[in-house]
């Protein structure tokens, strides 16, 4: 696992095991199929997914893994993504809801749960795609006012 | 785009298995039924579009050399009930099954 050790993503000697591929890349990123999972120990539980194309172009989204923060959220799959994906076993996926965060307004923060990112921890490979029981749920659910919150200075 | 003119209770098939019927018309509002294999996605296009839209709100675009964007935003912080440290992105061999993804799963293993 990277560590960052700034506000910029610098890359250090720590073995780098977090690199996963989303051969579609993101709706509306076709081309940013090389993902990367940072995090910056002060941001957590937000992790930092860089992605990048071919052209080494690059592009960062705030990311959550739901679990824990978001309650009663229990995103069912479509068979013929769960089979592409080749999903069999809840231990290997990994689940990543894209946050969209203002900076004047951080704690409006908006969290994507309808389209949420799923990798294949065995495989390395993922996609965003829509869950099967997308009418239960908002792309911009509203993430801190539904917590328990700490507002930061 | 292929446009095909169907009347109330007409069918078209798409490929091995996929069946649009036109249900029912109210006004400007067309009841359609879809019949295909459970494996087929379906969902309606504001669905994509809405995600579509929250990408692009949610992205930090970066110079093309530079690691990082230009200015970090201010992250809101949240109290979890546990804390799972850093350990929360376990890519790196960690099992993290906290998420209730169980269910989907499970039907695609059967």
């Amino acid at each position: 696992m990277r560590v960052l050790t700034s506000a910029v993503p610098v890359e250090t000697e720590t073995r780098v095991t977090n690199h996963f591929v989303l051969p579609q890349g993101l709706i509306g990123f076709r081309d940013y199929s090389h993902a990367e999972l940072l995090y910056l120990p002060d941001h957590l539980p937000f992790l930092w997914m860089k992605l990048t194309n071919p052209e080494g172009d690059s592009v960062h989204f705030v990311v959550i893994e739901p679990g824990g923060i978001i309650s009663d959220y229990e995103p069912e799959l479509f068979e013929n993504d769960a089979a592409v994906l080749e999903l069999h076993d809840s231990r290997d996926t990994m689940l990543l809801n894209i946050v969209t965060i203002d900076q004047n307004r951080p704690l409006d923060a908006k969290v994507n749960l309808i389209g949420p990112i799923i990798v294949n921890r065995r495989t390395k490979l993922g996609r965003q795609l829509v869950i099967a029981n997308y009418s239960n749920y908002s792309a911009h659910y509203a993430l801190v006012s539904s917590t328990t919150v700490a507002v930061s200075a | 785009m292929l446009v095909l003119s169907r009347k109330i209770n007409e069918a078209i098939i798409i490929g091995d298995g996929i069946e649009i019927r036109i249900n029912r018309i109210e006004g400007d509002v067309v009841k359609i039924g879809i019949i295909a294999p459970r494996e087929i996605p379906i969902f309606r296009k504001e669905v994509q579009v809405s995600i579509a839209s929250t990408n692009q709100a949610a992205a930090f675009k970066t110079p093309r050399q530079g690691g990082a964007p230009h200015a970090l935003p201010q992250l809101p912080k949240i109290n979890r009930p546990k804390d799972h440290g850093p350990n929360n992105p376990a890519m790196d061999g960690g099992l993290m099954n906290r998420t209730p993804i169980a269910t989907a799963v499970k039907a695609n293993a059967a």
